[in-house]
Protein backbone atom coordinates (compact mmCIF):
# COMPACT_ATOMS: atom_id res chain seq x y z
CA UNK A 1 0.00 0.00 0.00
CA UNK A 2 1.58 3.47 -0.80
CA UNK A 3 0.67 6.62 0.15
CA UNK A 4 0.73 10.18 -1.06
CA UNK A 5 0.71 11.73 2.17
CA UNK A 6 2.71 11.95 5.41
CA UNK A 7 2.10 9.55 8.02
CA UNK A 8 -0.06 10.20 11.07
CA UNK A 9 2.12 10.68 13.82
CA UNK A 10 1.63 9.61 17.34
CA UNK A 11 3.77 9.85 20.66
CA UNK A 12 3.74 7.68 23.69
CA UNK A 13 4.19 8.44 27.39
CA UNK A 14 7.10 6.29 27.44
CA UNK A 15 8.67 8.02 24.34
CA UNK A 16 7.96 11.04 26.15
CA UNK A 17 9.81 9.87 29.51
CA UNK A 18 12.76 8.49 27.71
CA UNK A 19 14.02 11.18 25.52
CA UNK A 20 13.40 13.51 28.61
CA UNK A 21 15.60 11.05 30.44
CA UNK A 22 18.69 11.15 28.01
CA UNK A 23 18.35 15.09 27.62
CA UNK A 24 18.54 15.36 31.45
CA UNK A 25 21.09 12.75 32.06
CA UNK A 26 23.71 13.68 28.60
CA UNK A 27 22.31 17.01 28.00
CA UNK A 28 20.72 18.68 30.54
CA UNK A 29 24.49 20.35 31.17
CA UNK A 30 24.54 24.34 30.19
CA UNK A 31 27.67 23.67 28.62
CA UNK A 32 26.40 21.18 26.04
CA UNK A 33 23.79 23.60 24.60
CA UNK A 34 24.94 24.05 21.59
CA UNK A 35 24.94 19.67 21.09
CA UNK A 36 21.52 19.74 22.68
CA UNK A 37 20.36 22.69 20.23
CA UNK A 38 21.77 19.92 17.53
CA UNK A 39 20.73 16.41 18.86
CA UNK A 40 17.04 18.50 18.81
CA UNK A 41 17.12 19.73 15.14
CA UNK A 42 18.67 16.14 13.95
CA UNK A 43 15.62 14.05 15.93
CA UNK A 44 12.64 16.60 14.25
CA UNK A 45 14.60 16.46 10.80
CA UNK A 46 14.71 12.57 11.32
CA UNK A 47 11.15 12.52 12.30
CA UNK A 48 9.71 14.49 9.34
CA UNK A 49 12.10 12.30 7.12
CA UNK A 50 10.62 8.92 8.62
CA UNK A 51 6.86 10.02 8.24
CA UNK A 52 7.12 10.68 4.41
CA UNK A 53 8.78 7.30 4.15
CA UNK A 54 8.24 4.92 6.72
CA UNK A 55 10.38 2.32 6.13
CA UNK A 56 13.30 4.42 5.57
CA UNK A 57 14.77 2.51 8.69
CA UNK A 58 15.43 -1.34 9.81
CA UNK A 59 13.06 -3.70 10.98
CA UNK A 60 13.75 -5.37 14.95
CA UNK A 61 13.55 -8.65 15.45
CA UNK A 62 10.75 -9.36 18.07
CA UNK A 63 11.28 -11.03 21.34
CA UNK A 64 10.15 -15.09 20.86
CA UNK A 65 6.25 -15.22 20.92
CA UNK A 66 5.46 -11.80 20.36
CA UNK A 67 3.27 -11.09 17.93
CA UNK A 68 2.85 -7.46 16.17
CA UNK A 69 -0.72 -8.13 14.19
CA UNK A 70 -1.13 -5.64 11.50
CA UNK A 71 2.39 -3.32 13.37
CA UNK A 72 6.34 -3.24 12.12
CA UNK A 73 9.09 -3.02 14.60
CA UNK A 74 11.03 -0.52 13.30
CA UNK A 75 14.38 0.92 14.78
CA UNK A 76 16.08 4.99 14.26
CA UNK A 77 19.61 5.13 14.26
CA UNK A 78 21.78 8.44 14.83
CA UNK A 79 24.85 9.58 16.94
CA UNK A 80 23.94 12.54 19.33
CA UNK A 81 26.67 15.09 18.97
CA UNK A 82 29.27 15.72 21.59
CA UNK A 83 28.74 12.60 23.70
CA UNK A 84 30.53 10.01 25.04
CA UNK A 85 30.95 6.78 22.22
CA UNK A 86 28.53 4.59 24.08
CA UNK A 87 26.24 7.15 25.04
CA UNK A 88 26.01 8.94 21.85
CA UNK A 89 24.86 5.88 19.79
CA UNK A 90 21.07 6.67 20.00
CA UNK A 91 17.74 5.28 19.18
CA UNK A 92 14.17 5.14 18.67
CA UNK A 93 11.49 2.10 18.36
CA UNK A 94 8.85 3.11 16.53
CA UNK A 95 6.12 1.24 15.05
CA UNK A 96 4.42 1.55 11.70
CA UNK A 97 0.93 0.23 10.82
CA UNK A 98 0.76 0.14 6.93
CA UNK A 99 -2.91 -0.02 6.91
CA UNK A 100 -3.20 3.52 8.93
CA UNK A 101 -0.25 4.88 7.78
CA UNK A 102 0.45 5.24 11.39
CA UNK A 103 4.12 5.96 12.90
CA UNK A 104 4.22 5.32 16.87
CA UNK A 105 7.62 6.62 18.79
CA UNK A 106 7.52 4.52 21.49
CA UNK A 107 10.91 4.78 23.68
CA UNK A 108 14.28 6.47 22.91
CA UNK A 109 17.79 4.88 24.58
CA UNK A 110 20.94 4.83 23.85
CA UNK A 111 23.37 1.68 23.00
CA UNK A 112 25.25 2.76 26.84
CA UNK A 113 22.03 1.37 28.41
CA UNK A 114 21.68 -2.03 26.61
CA UNK A 115 25.76 -2.77 26.12
CA UNK A 116 27.31 -5.66 25.93
CA UNK A 117 31.10 -4.25 25.74
CA UNK A 118 34.32 -6.06 26.41
CA UNK A 119 36.44 -4.51 29.68
CA UNK A 120 39.34 -2.10 28.32
CA UNK A 121 42.28 -4.88 29.13
CA UNK A 122 39.57 -7.45 27.00
CA UNK A 123 39.74 -5.40 23.88
CA UNK A 124 43.18 -3.96 24.46
CA UNK A 125 44.24 -7.97 24.23
CA UNK A 126 42.26 -9.07 21.31
CA UNK A 127 43.98 -5.74 19.65
CA UNK A 128 47.54 -7.16 20.54
CA UNK A 129 46.86 -10.66 19.74
CA UNK A 130 45.85 -10.32 16.09
CA UNK A 131 48.36 -7.48 15.74
CA UNK A 132 51.13 -9.92 16.77
CA UNK A 133 49.64 -12.54 14.76
CA UNK A 134 49.74 -10.49 11.52
CA UNK A 135 52.84 -9.27 11.99
CA UNK A 136 54.56 -12.74 12.63
CA UNK B 1 28.20 -17.80 7.74
CA UNK B 2 31.21 -17.34 4.86
CA UNK B 3 33.47 -15.70 7.19
CA UNK B 4 35.62 -17.78 9.64
CA UNK B 5 37.25 -16.54 12.76
CA UNK B 6 40.56 -16.32 11.06
CA UNK B 7 39.11 -14.24 8.69
CA UNK B 8 37.07 -12.11 10.91
CA UNK B 9 40.43 -11.61 12.95
CA UNK B 10 42.00 -10.42 9.29
CA UNK B 11 38.79 -8.16 8.71
CA UNK B 12 38.35 -6.42 12.24
CA UNK B 13 40.93 -6.19 14.83
CA UNK B 14 43.77 -6.17 12.59
CA UNK B 15 43.26 -5.01 9.34
CA UNK B 16 41.26 -2.08 9.31
CA UNK B 17 42.99 -0.16 12.27
CA UNK B 18 46.40 -0.95 10.68
CA UNK B 19 45.19 0.02 6.98
CA UNK B 20 44.84 3.70 8.32
CA UNK B 21 47.40 3.85 11.16
CA UNK B 22 50.49 2.24 10.08
CA UNK B 23 50.56 2.71 6.29
CA UNK B 24 48.83 4.83 3.67
CA UNK B 25 46.47 3.02 1.64
CA UNK B 26 45.96 2.98 -1.78
CA UNK B 27 42.19 3.51 -2.61
CA UNK B 28 41.91 -0.41 -3.89
CA UNK B 29 42.65 -1.46 -0.57
CA UNK B 30 40.35 0.96 0.87
CA UNK B 31 37.59 0.23 -1.73
CA UNK B 32 37.91 -3.62 -1.08
CA UNK B 33 38.11 -2.96 2.64
CA UNK B 34 34.92 -1.47 2.32
CA UNK B 35 33.43 -3.95 0.31
CA UNK B 36 34.46 -6.53 3.11
CA UNK B 37 33.01 -4.23 5.99
CA UNK B 38 30.22 -4.43 3.69
CA UNK B 39 29.51 -8.22 3.39
CA UNK B 40 30.52 -8.54 7.56
CA UNK B 41 27.33 -5.95 8.33
CA UNK B 42 25.34 -8.05 6.37
CA UNK B 43 26.68 -11.29 7.80
CA UNK B 44 26.18 -9.70 11.57
CA UNK B 45 22.60 -8.49 10.33
CA UNK B 46 21.42 -11.77 9.02
CA UNK B 47 23.31 -15.16 10.59
CA UNK B 48 24.17 -13.64 13.91
CA UNK B 49 22.49 -16.69 15.56
CA UNK B 50 24.78 -18.98 13.20
CA UNK B 51 28.40 -17.22 14.05
CA UNK B 52 30.59 -19.00 16.74
CA UNK B 53 31.03 -17.93 20.26
CA UNK B 54 34.51 -16.94 19.41
CA UNK B 55 34.10 -15.18 16.24
CA UNK B 56 31.24 -13.77 18.32
CA UNK B 57 33.62 -11.71 20.44
CA UNK B 58 36.04 -10.68 18.13
CA UNK B 59 33.09 -8.93 16.72
CA UNK B 60 32.07 -7.45 20.36
CA UNK B 61 36.03 -6.46 20.69
CA UNK B 62 35.98 -4.71 17.20
CA UNK B 63 32.87 -2.66 17.58
CA UNK B 64 33.96 -1.48 21.14
CA UNK B 65 37.61 -1.31 19.55
CA UNK B 66 37.04 1.70 17.64
CA UNK B 67 36.19 3.79 20.06
CA UNK B 68 39.79 3.68 22.08
CA UNK B 69 42.05 6.04 22.11
CA UNK B 70 45.35 4.16 21.50
CA UNK B 71 43.59 3.43 17.76
CA UNK B 72 43.89 6.83 17.03
CA UNK B 73 46.61 8.81 15.02
CA UNK B 74 49.08 10.03 17.17
CA UNK B 75 50.08 14.04 16.91
CA UNK B 76 53.03 12.92 15.85
CA UNK B 77 51.40 11.00 12.86
CA UNK B 78 49.03 13.74 12.17
CA UNK B 79 51.19 15.25 9.46
CA UNK B 80 51.05 12.30 7.53
CA UNK B 81 47.81 11.65 7.95
CA UNK B 82 46.56 15.46 6.67
CA UNK B 83 49.21 14.85 3.71
CA UNK B 84 47.27 11.51 3.32
CA UNK B 85 44.24 13.68 3.27
CA UNK B 86 45.46 16.34 1.31
CA UNK B 87 46.68 13.89 -1.53
CA UNK B 88 43.11 12.05 -1.73
CA UNK B 89 41.66 15.41 -2.06
CA UNK B 90 43.74 16.29 -4.98
CA UNK B 91 43.61 12.59 -6.64
CA UNK B 92 39.52 12.48 -6.50
CA UNK B 93 40.24 9.85 -3.70
CA UNK B 94 37.97 11.73 -1.31
CA UNK B 95 34.99 9.12 -2.16
CA UNK B 96 36.77 5.73 -1.42
CA UNK B 97 37.39 7.20 1.88
CA UNK B 98 33.88 7.82 2.22
CA UNK B 99 33.03 4.71 1.48
CA UNK B 100 35.41 3.03 3.69
CA UNK B 101 34.21 5.24 6.24
CA UNK B 102 30.56 4.46 6.03
CA UNK B 103 31.15 0.92 6.03
CA UNK B 104 32.94 0.90 8.68
CA UNK B 105 29.95 2.79 10.54
CA UNK B 106 28.09 0.28 9.02
CA UNK B 107 29.67 -2.60 10.74
CA UNK B 108 30.08 -1.10 13.76
CA UNK B 109 26.57 -0.48 14.26
CA UNK B 110 25.34 -4.20 13.12
CA UNK B 111 27.72 -5.43 15.51
CA UNK B 112 26.70 -3.35 18.41
CA UNK B 113 22.65 -3.59 17.43
CA UNK B 114 23.09 -7.56 18.10
CA UNK B 115 24.46 -6.85 21.14
CA UNK B 116 21.94 -5.30 22.19
CA UNK B 117 19.52 -7.87 21.36
CA UNK B 118 21.32 -10.17 23.53
CA UNK B 119 20.83 -8.12 26.67
CA UNK B 120 17.56 -9.66 28.51
CA UNK B 121 16.82 -5.68 29.22
CA UNK B 122 16.43 -4.78 26.08
CA UNK B 123 14.17 -7.51 25.19
CA UNK B 124 11.86 -6.73 28.37
CA UNK B 125 11.84 -2.94 26.98
CA UNK B 126 11.05 -4.06 23.49
CA UNK B 127 8.26 -6.08 24.86
CA UNK B 128 7.25 -3.11 26.95
CA UNK B 129 6.84 -1.38 23.81
CA UNK B 130 4.85 -3.65 22.69
CA UNK B 131 2.59 -4.53 25.04
CA UNK B 132 2.24 -0.44 25.01
CA UNK B 133 1.45 0.29 21.21
CA UNK B 134 0.23 -3.14 20.06
CA UNK B 135 -1.21 -4.05 23.41
CA UNK B 136 -3.15 -0.81 23.87
CA UNK B 137 -1.58 0.18 27.02
CA UNK B 138 -0.22 3.53 25.64
CA UNK B 139 -1.36 3.62 21.63
CA UNK B 140 0.29 6.86 21.98
CA UNK B 141 -1.34 10.42 21.12
CA UNK B 142 -1.61 12.49 17.64
CA UNK B 143 0.46 14.95 17.48
CA UNK B 144 1.87 17.26 14.33
CA UNK B 145 5.45 18.07 13.88
CA UNK B 146 5.14 21.29 14.85
CA UNK B 147 3.72 19.81 17.85
CA UNK B 148 7.15 17.53 18.19
CA UNK B 149 9.28 20.01 17.96
CA UNK B 150 7.61 21.86 20.42
CA UNK B 151 7.87 18.68 22.62
CA UNK B 152 11.35 17.66 21.41
CA UNK B 153 13.26 21.21 22.29
CA UNK B 154 10.50 22.27 25.68
CA UNK B 155 9.89 18.77 26.74
CA UNK B 156 6.25 20.81 27.70
CA UNK B 157 3.88 17.87 26.72
CA UNK B 158 5.27 16.28 29.63
CA UNK B 159 3.73 18.45 31.82
CA UNK B 160 -0.06 18.95 30.76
Amino acid sequence: MSWSKPARLCITKRFEETLERIKTEHLGDRRWARAREKFEERLVRVVEALLNDPFAHPMEPLPRGMDLKEWQLRKIRFDIPGMNWTDRKFRVLYFYNPQTHTVVLARAYTHAEFEGRPSDEEIRAAYDEARLASSS
Amino acid sequence: MGASVANLEELTSVRTVELLKHHTPQVSELLEQARNLQRLARQVETGWGQIPAEAKIILKDFGYSLNQSYLRPNPWQMPRVISFLIKAVIKGEIPALLKFGNALLEAQEAILCQVERENSSYQAAVADAIDDVVGGRDPGREMSLEEFRELVKTGKALHH
